[in-house]
């Protein structure tokens, strides 16, 4: 489990800017760092925007939260602006109890890595550049419980954190055109695992076997906001593929 | 399920497509569907198809297909010469035609002599392809590897299959409404974005007065636009906390070459957003191809609904129309049969 933390608004509702989208979206800021508990108020407002759409006497789209921030779609044949961001700002006023997405009543969601190599290229250059030996990187990176703060990038792609300070990098200079599926992956403060080939512009310290993404199973994604997640080094041999 | 076209060869990038799934955002999956939505219901009005069923969304050069099985098709969007081999007979846009088994269709690419500057194609069938649903669409994410047909462009030797009876419409509907390619050289419209205001009166004016080209290395995530760069301001504006983003935004990374994000974007990026392009300029936009030059001209949010509200009542009307004529069509076949 994530260590309590506080959980109330800190900022002034009625501050809180809600800017246009374009024509059809409004975006809504809560912050502008990567900070646990702006986080848990941008999934506390989706799912009151969820829970009004669900309702079904909104114009409301499909609500997506990020780090500190929501993208919430509206008609704009059904709503003015005016009158998507009124019914917005009551929504943010009228929420009060935010939920810590990073109690996990599930329990946390354990990921075997096979650390260095061929499944992480990028290790020994992380060892070098923080200073530590490999062992040292690998322990830090599975010291502690990360908590995934969003989904987003590519299917199934959970943005995690925070890294521990000692593990803090900025991205590569130039991303890799090809990340193979299931890259363990560190990026400043965030670590991820890729759960698709894709391109990326993390550094790659290992590989894991689980799947992250899989359109056919029920749900898709292994992982989903508020869930805790810790990285279990593994040798060579413990290869389960 | 009835085996209805065999590809003999792909065409550059054609896709199985409908209006995509806007709801797996939240999954971090893109929302895909056709890049210009406003073709893809014409193509399934002109068939009686719901307005969103899936098609085939091609790109550029087409493919070539083997007709199995005798069919009513509709062609829609950008005229990429697409022909019923058999009778050397064009099918174009904006109708619909009956092919005879052992016909080829074939998109021949825009007329010889003719740069197109409308990339993107429709081919529906009546009842619409029959591809798995996944996560609420049949849209093919080329990202994740999953919907449409296996998650991938179309390959030599793949079958595509229909839903329902293939040939039961009547041939001959023709689309009499507006559509995305009637107005190539109007501009495309913005709406200021969440970070405009931050970057102040350069880029705003820059963006409407540059000369842009749609460079070669754009694709269903995004328009990468060629052309003199908006000079970077602070570094430290060019990259922000990750927000969610939309179809239509227009990123300004740190070298100052704008990108627009189309129908397969990521749902969530790291650049400024300095403007959106409104919902009615949508299917415009998707049609953009490369090489194509394009302008733009800031709007306000009420002249953009405006364009949007009379856009769809005239979208409509010209549906109402093509079902009034069907229904007439049919009577005078009954009649006449």
């Amino acid at each position: 489990m994530t260590a309590p933390r506080q959980t109330g608004r800190e900022t002034d509702a009625a501050i809180v800017p809600i800017v246009p989208m374009g024509d059809a979206a409004l975006l809504v800021v809560l912050g502008e760092v990567v900070e646990p508990t702006l986080c848990d108020q941008a999934h506390e407002l989706a799912r009151a925007v969820g829970d009004q759409r669900a309702a079904g006497a909104s114009s409301w789209g499909t609500p997506v939260p990020a780090y500190a921030s929501v993208l919430v779609p509206f008609d704009p044949l059904a709503w003015s602006l005016d009158e998507a961001t009124q019914r917005l700002r009551a929504l943010i006023d009228g929420e009060r109890d935010v939920e810590p997405v990073g109690d996990d009543p599930e329990g946390r969601i354990e990921i075997a890595v096979r650390y260095g190599g061929e499944d992480g290229p990028d290790l020994d250059d992380v060892a070098r550049r923080t200073g530590l030996s490999t062992a040292e990187v690998i322990a830090a990176h599975g010291s502690t419980d990360y908590l995934v703060y969003f989904l987003g990038f590519a299917p199934g792609f959970g943005y995690l954190g925070p890294l521990p300070e000692v593990l803090r990098l900025p991205r590569r200079d130039s991303p890799r055109v090809r990340v193979p599926a299931g890259s363990v992956a560190i990026a400043g403060a965030q670590t991820a695992v890729y759960p698709l080939e894709t391109p990326g512009g993390w550094h790659l310290i290992g590989r894991t076997d689980v799947r992250l993404w899989d359109a056919g199973r029920e749900p898709p994604a292994l992982l989903s906001a508020g869930r805790s997640v810790r990285f279990r080094a593994v040798g060579a041999g413990a290869r389960t593929r | 399920m009835t085996p209805l076209l065999e590809v003999m060869a792909p065409g550059l990038l054609s896709t199985i497509q409908d209006m995509g799934r806007p709801d797996a955002a939240p999954l971090g999956v893109p929302r895909s569907g056709a890049s210009d939505p406003w073709s893809l219901a014409i193509a399934n009005l002109l068939l009686g198809n719901e307005r969103d069923a899936a098609a085939l969304e091609v790109t550029v050069a087409g493919p070539e297909l083997l007709v199995l099985t005798p069919c009513t098709v509709a062609v829609s969007g950008a005229d990429l010469g697409a022909t019923d081999g058999l009778e050397d007979r064009a099918l174009t846009p904006g109708g619909s035609y009956r092919l005879r088994a052992g016909s080829t269709l074939l998109f021949r690419g825009a007329p010889a002599g003719v740069v197109s500057m409308s990339a993107r194609s429709y081919l529906a069938v009546a009842g619409g392809f029959e591809v798995p649903m996944v996560l609420g669409s049949a849209s093919t994410c080329l990202a994740g590897g999953f919907g449409g047909l296996e998650g991938r462009a179309l390959r030599t030797g793949d079958r595509l299959a229909v839903r329902g009876v293939p040939d039961g419409p009547v041939a001959g509907a023709r689309w009499s409404g507006a559509t995305p390619m009637d107005t190539p050289d109007a501009p495309i419209r913005l709406l200021p974005g969440p970070h405009t205001a931050i970057f102040g009166s350069t880029v705003r004016d820059r963006l409407v007065t540059g000369r842009w080209t749609v460079g070669a290395e754009s694709d269903r995530m995004g328009l990468r636009l060629e052309g003199q760069p908006i000079p970077s301001v602070d570094a430290d504006k060019g990259t922000i906390v990750s927000i969610p983003v939309t179809w239509g935004a227009i990123q300004l990374p740190p070298g100052g070459h704008p990108i627009v994000l189309l129908a397969d974007h990521q749902t969530v990026g790291g650049y400024p957003v300095v403007a959106v392009v409104c919902t009615a300029d949508l299917g415009r936009l998707g049609q953009l191809a490369p090489g194509a030059s394009v302008r733009f001209a800031w709007t306000d949010h009420e002249t953009a609904v405006a364009a949007l509200r009379s856009q769809v009542r005239a979208f409509d009307g010209a549906a109402m129309l093509l079902r009034r004529t069907d229904s007439w069509d049919r009577l005078v076949e009954a009649a006449e049969g």
